[in-house]
């Protein structure tokens, strides 16, 4: 663990988590044989975004006003208890995974508060949408963290931290085909597929209302609130495919630290152009098959469970 | 690479491959799935039968017999009967399953629990590896729940055959033990047994035009 360079494993996801997006939707564009837009688009949104005032509903009460702040602030939290590589993570404490878990729930409550908030009909279809597929991965999210407690090495793990649960990954476990991390990998996959609203439960450029879960919510932030959220949702896609990134690549496999790092980012983009490919390839579910993927991705993380035991 | 994790990973995919049958509404994937743990469990045998050791060469080549029969029935002759069944008989979809798909699936999840810990404990009454006994109960369960759960004829037989499949690696350690004939009987007997079926079923939907298990109840007079 290198504690040499402070903050860099909060500034370089705070600066590249929203080309992600652009990532993502240039190979997107590449397959459907179209140019697509720039790989910095969401940075030009964002830039636009943020010049505009704030418009809010005569219904609406500070629950809007506060939620947007609440969910860039929470996810910002789970980026300090993130390791980058073999950068050490800015905060880690033992039991740190159940803040880490909960800090998302956090932020999915006050995403359905401030859909509830505006007070449309609509917008409460999309809160309890995702109410409910929400109530079904957390289990999956919490057990597949603990599951990996049981990879590596346990003495180190016993702390149950995101640093340390991330970090005792050796290459060691992939030559050995430790069956807990080779199921774990998909599940994870799955997890991040539905956290961050991609194609097989959410399409993210839909919005007809029968199919819409995450866009219908923030369909009444404008401007700067607006701005936030989807910087906070590429920062969560971030998370996510770091922790990924982790699983499959062992944070020291160059004995350079600035190599090592390189080589993460390099991960976490190959990670979103696989993204983009199963959004190219694949339907997105019907409304009331999303459950049963979730139920899948449940069962893979209780199946990679049950084998650290057998 | 150590040879007891790769027989573990099989088994686990094993287990997995098993999930669909009881989450899903169409024929033809959980189908195409049973082929795949056919190719696993010849995988499995040919394994277990490597890794005993041969004296004379007519061992080692009956060391390849089981596997290919293995291979042959589970991963070609069954998929391919059941397969000619849900084409004559259109029966592409499961309707309304008796245990939603959601329920069954926790229910396996639950039972798949108890396997572990049965699993362990008949460990120490037998030389099997926990891993084994609970996998295959598991598989056993799954298939049960399949049989339960559904009304389509179709869904049945898939069932049946995946309990089959649990039986049937509950066995594989002993096989070295047996002679050959059991094991090649066992296959013939599963393989009658589909066979049987996949007519009835046929019949049954040409006389019913349809394969719902409840319209059974017809039958009584």
């Amino acid at each position: 663990m290198n504690k040499t360079l402070p903050f860099i494993q909060l500034l370089i996801p705070l600066l590249l988590a929203p080309l992600l997006y652009g990532i993502i939707n240039r190979t997107k564009a590449i397959f459907a044989g179209r140019v697509g837009s720039p790989l910095l688009q969401t940075y030009y949104d964002l830039y636009k975004l943020l010049h505009k005032n704030f418009i809010y509903s005569d219904s609406s009460t500070w629950i809007i006003r506060a939620g947007t702040l609440v969910i860039l602030a929470a996810t910002i939290i789970n980026l300090l208890l993130l390791p980058l590589a073999n950068v050490q993570s800015a905060i880690s404490f033992s039991g740190d995974i159940l803040l880490f878990v909960y800090m998302f729930s956090l932020v999915r409550f006050m995403m359905i508060l401030s859909g509830m908030d505006v007070g449309s009909s609509f917008e409460a279809m999309g809160s309890a949408r995702e109410g409910y597929f929400a109530m079904l991965a957390e289990p999956a999210i919490l057990l597949a963290l603990i599951t990996l407690s049981t990879c590596g090495d346990l003495q180190l793990n016993s702390s149950l931290s995101v640093n340390t649960l991330l970090s005792v990954l050796t290459l060691n476990q992939y030559f050995t085909l430790n069956p807990t991390l080779l199921i774990l990998v998909p599940a994870f996959f799955l997890i991040l597929l539905l956290e961050t609203s991609r194609i097989p439960f959410d399409d993210p450029n839909t919005h007809l209302e029968l199919t819409m879960i995450h866009e219908v919510i923030i369909l009444d932030h404008a401007g700067l609130d607006l701005a936030f959220i989807t910087y906070a949702t590429s920062l969560k896609l971030w998370i996510f495919s770091s922790i990924i990134a982790h699983l499959l690549i062992p944070i020291d496999i160059v004995g350079n630290t600035l190599i090592n790092i390189l080589i993460h980012i390099l991960a976490i983009f190959i990670i979103c152009i696989i993204i983009g490919i199963v959004e190219s390839t694949c339907a997105r579910l019907r409304l009331i098959r999303v459950q049963n993927l979730i139920l899948g991705a449940l069962v893979l993380t209780f199946i990679s469970f049950i084998t650290s035991w057998i | 690479m150590d040879i007891n994790k790769i027989q573990i990973l099989l088994l686990l995919l094993f287990l997995i491959a098993n999930f669909p049958l009881i989450g899903v509404s169409r024929t033809l994937f959980p189908l195409k799935l049973f082929v795949f743990q056919g190719l696993l469990l010849t995988a499995n045998t040919l394994l277990i039968t490597l890794q005993e050791d041969s004296h004379t060469p007519q061992d080692s080549i009956q060391k390849f017999i089981l596997p290919t029969l293995i291979l042959l029935a589970k991963a070609i002759i069954i998929p391919y009967l059941i397969k000619v069944t849900i084409v004559a008989t259109k029966a592409y979809r499961e309707t309304r399953p008796i245990i939603p798909y959601g329920t069954s699936i926790v229910l396996a999840m639950l039972g798949t629990l108890v396997s572990i810990f049965l699993g362990f404990k008949l460990n120490s009454l037998s030389h099997l590896s926990s891993h084994t006994i609970s996998i295959s109960l598991a598989v056993i369960f799954i298939g049960l729940i399949a049989i339960i759960g559904r009304k389509n004829a179709v869904f049945q037989i898939m069932g049946y055959m995946a309990m089959e499949n649990g039986i049937f690696l509950l066995t594989l350690p002993l096989s070295h033990t047996n002679p050959l004939i059991i094991d090649v009987l066992i296959l013939v007997d599963v393989l009658v047994a589909v066979t049987v079926r996949k007519n009835a079923v046929y019949w049954i939907s040409k006389e019913f035009k349809s394969i719902e298990v409840d319209k059974l109840t017809t039958l009584k007079w």
